[in-house]
Parts: C-alpha cells; sequence; structure tokens
C-alpha cells in the first residue's frame, strides 16, 4: 500500500530542468509535470523559482533531504537523507548523481504547505494577466 | 433511485429511461455529459433500505395526518414526532414531498441533533434531506416552523431511511486506477486523487483482446493465445507477450479497463503492463489478477512483461482483457497536483486530549492539573478529561489558570468555537471562555449536565483559539476575565471551524490529528492547494450543441490570484466554442462566480460576488447561438446576458479542472461536485439539481 506524505519542493530557475527530468526519470509518469508554477520575490517577472507542492510516496520522501524547524537553535535546518539509495536508483535510472546532488543541495524540500513555504522563503507566485 | 435519477430521468428528452440509458442517449445523439460527485464516494445505495417510521405518530396542536400525508397549520412551532431507531452520529435519508405550503421555515431533527431546514418549502415537491442523528432522545421530529412562530403547509409520503449513497464514480489515488482513494481521515493522509471514474458508464464492451495472438518479446511462448508461458532468451532487460500496434490510431484517446491475471513469476521482477505509451506495475508476486484504467495517447504496442535476470526465466499470463471504458474520465498523472480527498471542517487538533492542549498560569494562579479518560463523555465513551484550575487569590487580569488550543485557516476567517463542559463535582461553577486574538469572551454557568457553550463574534482572521478556565479582572469591562476561583470540570470536544462553512452539519468534528478524524455526516470535497492540483479530461465533444448546462458545489478559499474551477479548452477565452468558471476573476477579484462562454468571436459572461471564504452552488446554462446566458449561485436571483457571442456551437476539447490548461490561475479551494450537460435543461430541472448538489455539500 502506498504511504503518502506532504512536501513542498522550490527549485531555483537555474536548475530547474534538471530537476524535471531527475523527477520523471526517477519517478515515472508520476514525476512528470513537476515544477511548472513560476515564483519570484515580486509575484513579477523574471521568475526566479518553481514549485511543486502535493503528496509524494513516502519511500521517495525520505531520500529528499528535507528541512524541519529545530527550536533549539530558532532556524530551519536540513536533515539528512539517505544519498547512496538515491546514488544507486540515479544510476539505475540513467540520471548524473551529481547533478542530482547539486539541485538538491540549491533546492527547499519542506512538510510546510505551499504558502507557508513560500512565506518563509519570500516568495509569491508569478501571477498571469490574461484574464 | 438517486435524486439524480428522478432529476434527470427523462427530463429534456420526453421520454421515460433511466440514467444510464439516457448517457447512452446522450452519446449517440452528440451531446456530451460531464459528471463528477465528490460526495459518490460513500457507500453505495441500499435499495431496500429499512424504513424507519413505523411506530405511532404523536402531534403538537395544529399538526395532523400520517406518513402519507400530513397537514401542519400550526401557529406556534410545533412538531410531529415518532420514536426510531436512531444511533448518534449515523446519517439518515429523510424524503417526502411539499404537496403545498403557505407559511412557516420547517425542519427536521433526529434525536438531539442540529435541525436540518427543508430548502425552499414554497417550491412544491420532492425533498431529500440527510439528516444526522443527534445525542439520542430516540424521536424524529419534523417542525411546523421556527422557534415563536408556526407553519402551514403539507407533505406526504415522508421515509426515513438509513443512508446509503449512489456511487457516482470511484476515486483513484493513481491514474491508472490501481489504488482507490481511501475514506479521508482514517489515519492516512487525506488521500490524493488521480482518476475520477464514473461508474456509471460500465464497462460492458467488447473484450478486443479476446483470443489475440500475443508474440514473443524477448522470448519464446508456448501458445500464441493465453493462457500461455513466456520463457527468456536473454540474461538481462524484458522479456514476455506482445501485439505490435495493438493501440492503433482508432484506440488512442479513449479510456480502456485493463484486467490481466497471471499465474507465474518465476523471477519475482515486477509484472509491467504496456498499453500503448502507458506503464503500469502490476506487481511482483507469482500469481496475481487485477483491473486498472489506461488512457494512451500514442499508438503503440501492447505488452505483458517482466524484467529478466537470467535465461530460462518465465512468466506465465492466463487472461488479458482489455475493454473500452466510455466515457471523459479525469485524471492527473503528477502525484503532486492531485488534488485531496478530505472531509475536514473543525481546525482543532487533540480534540479530546486535553493534555495536549496548552496550559498557562499567572500571578498566584496554578498550572491546570489534567486528569486524562478520567469522565463518562457526551458520546458515551470515556474520553472526558478532568481539568482542575486554581486562580488564587489574585483579582487582577494578571492572575489566571487556563487551557487552550486553536488553529489557523488559510485566509481571514470568521469563525464558531465551542466546547464540551460539565461539571466534575457536580456543583455548579462559572466558567471564562474567550478568543484571546479576538477580543471576545463570556462567562458560562457549568453545570451537572453536559452542555456545548459556544463563543462565537469576533473579526475574521487566520489564527483563533478557544481558551477555558479563570482569570481575574472586571468580566463586565474585560472579555477575558472572569470564572470562580476554583474549578474542577470534565472538558471535551473542542470545535472551531470557519461560521460560513456548512449548513446543518455535526457540531463536533473528532480530530485526532490532520490525518485521523471524524468523516460522517461532513461533506466529502476534493481539496485543491491553489499552486497546482488541477485535473484534465480527455477530449469532450460538444460540437453538436450550442447549448451548455452546469452545475457545480464549491466553496472558495482565497482571493489573491485568479482561480479558474473548470474550463473547456485549455484557450477558454480565445479559442471558439468554449466555456469556463472563475472564482476569483482576477487577483484580489472578490467575484465568487464567473461563468463565461465563448462562441466564434466574443464572450458572454456573468458575475457574481461574494469575498473569500464562502461556499457557493452555482447552476445555470448558456447558449452561444441565440445568444443567452442565465445563472445564479445559492439559489439567489439569477443573472442574465445577452451579449453577442460569434454564433456557432461548442467545440471538442478538454474539460480542465482546478487550473486552466494545467498551467495557470490554479485554483485555492474545494471542489464538492461538478456537472456539465451539453443541452438545454429546464430552469426548474437546474434548480432541482442545485437542491440535490446542496444537500450533499450543505452549503445553505
Amino acid at each position: 500500500m502506498t504511504i503518502w506524505t506532504h512536501r513542498t519542493i522550490i527549485v531555483p530557475d537555474a536548475v530547474v530542468v534538471p530537476a524535471r527530468m531527475a523527477c520523471e526519470a526517477l519517478a515515472g509518469s508520476g514525476g512528470s509535470g513537476m515544477y511548472t508554477v513560476p515564483l519570484s520575490p515580486t509575484g513579477e517577472l523574471p521568475v526566479t523559482h518553481w514549485v511543486s507542492s502535493g503528496v509524494i510516496d513516502q519511500d521517495f520522501a525520505a531520500l529528499l533531504p528535507t528541512k524541519a524547524y529545530s527550536p533549539e537553535t530558532d532556524s530551519w535546518v536540513t536533515e539528512q537523507s539517505n544519498s547512496s539509495i538515491l546514488e544507486d536508483l540515479c544510476t539505475q535510472a540513467g540520471v548524473p548523481y551529481e547533478v542530482i546532488s547539486q539541485v538538491l543541495l540549491l533546492s527547499d524540500i519542506s512538510t510546510q504547505s505551499a504558502e507557508e513555504a513560500l512565506s518563509r522563503l519570500g516568495l509569491k507566485l508569478v501571477q498571469s494577466n490574461e484574464g | 433511485m438517486s435524486a439524480l435519477d428522478r432529476v434527470f430521468r427523462g427530463r429534456g428528452l420526453g421520454q421515460e429511461r433511466p440514467l444510464a440509458a439516457i448517457i447512452a442517449g446522450l452519446w449517440r445523439n452528440g451531446e456530451q455529459g460531464v459528471w463528477y460527485d465528490v460526495e459518490a464516494h460513500r457507500d453505495t445505495w441500499n435499495s431496500v433500505g429499512t424504513e424507519l417510521l413505523t411506530g405511532a405518530w404523536t402531534f403538537s396542536p395544529g399538526i395532523s395526518g400520517n406518513s402519507s400525508a400530513m397537514a401542519f397549520a400550526s401557529s406556534t412551532n410545533g412538531a410531529a414526532a415518532m420514536p426510531i431507531s436512531a444511533v448518534s452520529g449515523k446519517v439518515y435519508k429523510v424524503t417526502f414531498e411539499i404537496t403545498s405550503y403557505t407559511s412557516g421555515s420547517p425542519q427536521v431533527i433526529i434525536g438531539q441533533g442540529v435541525g436540518v431546514p427543508i430548502p425552499t418549502p414554497a417550491s412544491l415537491g420532492a425533498r431529500e434531506l440527510t439528516v444526522t442523528a443527534g445525542s439520542v432522545d430516540g424521536i424524529f421530529r419534523i417542525y411546523a416552523g421556527v422557534v415563536g412562530v408556526g407553519g402551514t403547509y403539507s407533505i406526504r409520503n415522508l421515509s426515513v431511511k438509513e443512508w446509503t449513497g449512489q456511487s457516482l464514480c470511484s476515486l483513484y489515488q493513481d491514474t491508472a486506477g490501481t489504488l482507490p482513494a481511501p475514506m479521508p481521515g482514517q489515519g492516512q493522509v487525506d488521500p490524493p486523487v488521480g482518476l475520477l471514474l464514473d461508474r456509471r458508464l460500465a464497462a460492458s464492451t467488447a473484450n478486443i483482446a479476446s483470443g489475440a495472438a500475443w508474440s514473443a518479446l524477448n522470448s519464446t511462448v508456448s501458445s500464441a493465445t493465453l493462457p500461455s508461458t513466456a520463457t527468456s532468451t536473454a540474461s538481462s532487460g524484458v522479456f514476455g507477450f506482445t501485439i505490435a500496434g495493438f493501440f492503433n490510431a482508432s484506440r488512442i484517446n479513449k479510456w480502456w479497463a485493463v484486467d490481466v491475471q497471471w499465474s507465474g513469476n518465476s523471477g519475482g521482477g515486477s509484472v509491467v503492463a504496456q498499453c500503448g505509451n502507458t506503464y503500469t506495475t502490476l506487481g511482483s508476486s507469482t500469481t496475481g489478477t487485477i483491473t486498472f484504467y489506461v488512457y494512451p495517447t500514442t499508438a503503440s504496442a501492447v505488452a505483458i512483461y517482466t524484467v529478466s535476470s537470467a535465461v530460462g526465466q518465465q512468466l506465465t499470463v492466463g487472461m488479458v482483457s482489455i475493454r473500452e471504458r466510455p466515457g471523459n474520465h479525469a485524471f492527473q498523472a503528477t502525484t503532486t497536483s492531485r488534488p485531496t480527498l478530505s472531509a475536514r471542517y473543525n481546525i482543532c487538533t487533540s480534540t479530546e486530549n486535553v493534555a495536549a492542549w496548552t496550559k498557562v498560569n499567572g500571578d498566584t494562579g496554578s498550572v491546570p492539573v489534567i486528569t486524562p479518560d478520567a469522565g463518562l463523555a457526551p458520546n458515551g465513551t470515556m474520553t472526558a478529561d478532568r481539568c482542575v484550575m486554581e486562580r488564587g487569590s489574585g483579582n487582577t487580569s494578571a492572575a489566571f489558570s487556563l487551557v487552550y488550543t486553536g488553529g489557523n485557516f488559510s485566509i481571514a476567517t470568521q469563525s464558531i468555537r465551542s466546547v464540551w463542559l460539565k461539571s466534575y463535582s457536580g456543583a455548579p461553577q462559572s466558567v471564562l471562555l474567550y478568543d484571546g486574538s479576538q477580543a471576545v469572551g463570556r462567562v458560562v454557568s457549568v453545570t451537572a449536565d453536559w452542555q456545548q457553550f459556544f463563543v462565537i463574534g469576533g473579526t475574521a482572521s487566520t489564527g483563533t483559539s478557544l481558551v477555558i478556565g479563570t482569570r481575574g479582572g472586571d468580566p463586565g469591562t474585560y472579555y477575558a476575565s472572569g470564572g470562580q476561583q476554583s474549578l474542577d470540570l470534565l472538558v471535551w470536544g473542542i470545535d472551531i471551524r470557519a461560521a460560513n462553512d456548512g449548513v446543518g452539519l455535526p457540531p463536533y468534528q473528532r480530530v485526532v490529528d490532520a490525518s485521523t478524524y471524524d468523516t460522517v455526516g461532513f461533506p466529502l470535497y476534493l481539496r485543491f492547494d491553489g499552486v497546482d492540483d488541477w485535473l484534465q479530461t480527455g477530449n469532450v465533444d460538444f460540437s453538436g450543441t450550442d447549448v451548455v448546462t452546469m452545475a457545480t458545489a464549491y466553496r472558495k478559499l482565497s482571493d489573491a490570484a485568479v482561480g479558474e474551477i473548470f474550463a473547456l479548452s485549455g484557450n477558454p477565452t480565445t479559442s471558439s466554442g468554449t466555456f469556463g468558471f472563475y472564482t476569483p476573476e482576477s487577483a484580489n477579484g472578490t467575484a465568487a462566480a464567473v461563468f463565461f462562454a465563448r462562441g466564434a468571436s466574443s464572450i458572454i459572461s456573468g458575475q457574481r460576488l461574494g469575498a473569500a471564504p464562502i461556499s457557493c452552488v452555482a447552476g445555470g446554462w448558456v447558449s452561444i447561438s441565440m445568444p443567452y446566458m442565465r445563472y445564479g449561485i445559492n439559489q439567489g436571483s439569477s443573472l442574465t446576458s445577452s451579449a453577442a457571442t460569434g454564433g456557432g456551437n461548442f467545440g471538442n476539447y478538454p474539460l480542465y479542472i482546478g487550473r486552466r490548461s494545467g498551467t495557470s490561475f490554479p485554483f485555492n479551494g474545494r471542489l464538492y461536485s461538478l456537472i456539465i450537460r451539453g443541452t438545454a435543461t429546464p430552469d426548474a430541472t437546474i434548480a432541482q439539481v442545485e437542491r440535490h448538489l446542496n444537500q450533499k455539500a450543505r452549503i445553505y
């Protein structure tokens, strides 16, 4: 039985292309079509980040370094994930692990809702002008 | 027969036919319909449900008759009452017909539950209410009117049965339809919904794989027809069975129900089914049977295979059935983009665990002492917590002993806060209740009987709480002062919800945590997160009609950005023959509803205002050839328009739900129901459909 868990994943624009390709390669159709919502600090162009927010397979979530709030330091710290398993998966999928590790290093992954994560990072959805 | 069956039975087609045949007729006649009803995830109808109104009626003055025919001519809010066997918290279906009406605001109550108003009694005809039984006194009542005021009306064919609902669709967590979406609140994350499969369009079509000749895929096969065993001829790669070009041009862009049965998998690897450009993992067991759904969009082969790690590995497949599943079922392939099925209304957690709440004290006050499960709760369980609070001798607001908890809304919201209290000692006690962030509070008298106390009021806010205890100061001048010095209470069942979120819902929803909560009596909805959640169908061919009827029940939770609930076409404002629905219509807009359609050249639309958060049932129709539009929300006055559209018929496009073209204008809110019908529908029928949707969503 699939166990789902919530993640908000925010990826810098500079690495969004390899991030999208990696998700599709590693997670199949369920990982396709991610990071299609543009973000910026002002809510206007240019886009600086992209976001996907929703439930993912808990086993896959465990491979992603996720931020958690630390009351002791009053800051958000990244909890380590199992990089060896992720490296194995990348090898099987033909995805360069060094690229994935760089994407993960630059991304913000948390259990917060999208609204909370965007507020913490000072980002807004980029609005379309079409009505 | 469901209410929807009654509504559409022969309507608009001039003859009596069951609903399934009507839908089949719609396809043949070129009309198209799309029906999604989240509520239908409940149990199936019990077509021979036990009638509960079998006892004797007692009537207040001015009321007479029986279940078959009953007349109300009461000057006060008297009731017709009958003992029934009802279980507190269970949902019951109450049906009847209103045959005449002059005055009154009648309502129905089972046990000591919340009264369910009979909507628009002046509109004669059938009614179907879902009523949750309250704390049981075992009596069904139908009232003449509200307190102090009677009513004059008559009804017939009154029936009360245990409620079970017609499943209009099946909900799955994945697009292949292999993982059913469980009931939310049962200890798992509210399930994502990747496929809404309209169950009324049953898979009764021919098995196109029957007797098919399968070729060997990197293997030798024992037989060209199934059952057959494939034996791997390579020590790597995949092996199994295939039919090249099976999903040809005439078979793509359609839904197929695929059944696979395998009885041998010597390698133990995952068995995979390829159907065109879709790949579904079936399982890795030695034997298995699975049904799943595919929507191939690229012509290609069909194959059943597994990974080979050695020559001689074997895969035995007993049966493959492939049947078309007609209809335009909504789906979402990306896991993070799937809306979630939910029934959460109470924003608090640990609602029966006071020990998990915040406990504070000040000045001479002591920290509250909590004894879990110290008393019998109103629902008969031993879950009421004892709470001892001592303020001490301090008589300023600095002296207090309090417990509290609360929650947050996604948008500034007016809230209703409640909690059940009872004196542990048996002696009456005065207790302070307040919301610290809202500057609203009151002192209540707690007795030896359980009472649910409410704190209502304050301005809209994202954060809210309910504080319970004793605090010094002048209760006459300060909202957060009051309560006697020493308190010894039983506390249970805190509930904080949006003030305008649902009518006639159970007054308390037990919530353990975000994944575990009671759902009985609470309407189900799909939650779209306003970021990237959406669904789509394949092309829905409305090209044979210039008229579309729609009805939808939803709740808007943000005005910050444009939200598109549904639209035919990914470019509904520039393509010809489209329609759609916004809420809001612009960033920081306040439109509760914008229904629009576009003909060959321009748009006809209408707007109804209402700032978030707001729940609506919208219903209406539009003709782009006349041109004419008529629709309304929440049974209010209809908006009409005759703006030019350029004429023509509607087009053949996908239907997008929750986000335009899956790329922009994400809807932030809840979707309870969505019905779209490609033909004219009488206004009275549309109104009846709206009432049907409202009975499920409990919006007004």
